[in-house]
């Protein structure tokens, strides 16, 4: 899959993320990847599944600094084959928000994804164990 | 040549697990080896777990603690287990007969190998019932002590998913050799609530946790290769 500048895009299905300090980490629990995203990068991330517009993206991320637009499609090209990112077909343009377009111009690293396979077969041995709370654990009581 | 096997401890960690606890136990008495000791950790349990579970045979010892987690618990049976090595299953899965016996005999033909695991199968209520995977897991686990000894307790993560990759991923990184079994030595249950697949954004949260601090290790050079 390649990202198209006028597609919509969510989460892939087996795909989870949190953002630790402005960078994103990704797992994907199908192939036990995961993924060190930079700080750009998760700012690119973060808008296409919030439904940006991909274009108005890139100029935006280019404005505040120009080596950017060489290095997004590379990351767009490895987040597609990944599959971190989908094609989401029912998702509407949204407007740049300005909170994202504040992360943006804050965004001066270059647009990187590391991607770690060393304990991918543990990781995709482990999560199917998921029996009723009645049965098995519950999420631990907080202190 | 069973006879000549060494004795081993069997931990289960438990958990409100009335309705499985009793065929686990169960599982580890019909093994062709048959353990030196059994315990069996109730983590707080709030129904009849630790009961049954003490009823079940003279090998068995119960272990209560407050709920901590399936690692903490698992920890707890491991430290105060009594031999040089050591089995573990979780209370809701089973193992097959020879399960032990197969183990054992690796474990006593190879030295240098410091953890044994097996494939599994899958079964319960589940379209997944009947799959066999790689089973990198609590239940197919048997190790020397000196691995839980070097390596330290299991940490639960974030939502309590993933503690077992975060043990056995450090100690493969401390050098340790295990080893998987091609043949199914173990039944791993699945309820009818997890055909989701557990894509849980809460209980995920822990398998998360674990990629991002082997990313910052990675970063200060401490992960091989």
């Amino acid at each position: 899959m390649v990202l198209n500048l006028s597609g919509r895009y969510k989460l892939g299905t087996d795909v989870s993320c949190e953002n630790f300090d402005g960078e994103y980490v990704v797992l994907n629990l199908a192939t036990g990847h995961y993924f060190s995203v930079s700080r750009s990068g998760s700012t690119l991330l973060d808008g296409l599944v919030r439904g940006f517009d991909f274009a108005e993206m890139i100029e935006t991320l280019a404005a505040a600094r120009p080596a950017m637009r060489d290095e997004i499609g590379a990351f767009a090209a490895q987040i597609a084959g990944y599959a971190i990112v989908i094609p989401d077909l029912e998702a509407s343009a949204q407007p740049l928000a300005a909170d994202w377009i504040r992360a943006a111009h804050e965004a001066s690293d270059p647009m990187l994804l590391e991607v770690f396979d060393d304990i991918a077969d543990l990781i995709t041995a482990d999560p199917i164990h998921d029996t009723d709370e009645a049965a098995g654990w519950p999420i631990k009581k907080e202190a | 040549m069973s006879g000549c096997l060494a004795p081993y401890s069997v931990v289960i960690p438990a958990y409100n697990a009335s309705a499985t606890v009793g065929e686990a136990v169960a599982s580890v008495l019909a093994q062709t080896v048959l353990p030196a000791e059994i315990l069996v950790v109730d983590d707080g349990s709030t129904d009849e777990t630790a009961a049954l579970a003490s009823q079940a045979h003279r090998l068995v010892r119960v272990i209560r603690q407050d709920n901590a987690g399936p690692g903490a618990a698992t920890t707890r049976g491991m430290s105060e287990s009594r031999y040089a090595l050591i089995a573990t299953l979780d209370a809701d899965d089973v193992w097959l007969p020879h399960k032990m016996e197969q183990q054992l005999s690796l474990l006593s033909a190879q030295a240098a190998t410091d953890g044994v695991f097996s494939n599994l199968e899958l079964f319960g209520e589940s379209s997944l019932s009947g799959s066999i995977q790689p089973g990198w897991l609590r239940s197919t686990m048997v190790i020397r002590r000196h691995v839980f000894d070097r390596i330290g307790p299991i940490i639960d993560p974030p939502g309590n998913r993933g503690d077992m990759v975060d043990w056995l991923a450090r100690a493969r990184e401390a050098g340790f050799r295990l080893e998987l079994l091609a043949q199914v030595l173990v039944r791993r249950r699945v309820s009818t609530t997890s055909l989701s697949y557990g894509r849980d954004p809460l209980k995920d949260k822990g398998y998360l946790h674990i990629a991002r601090q082997r990313i910052l290790r990675s970063r200060a050079g401490k992960l091989p290769g």
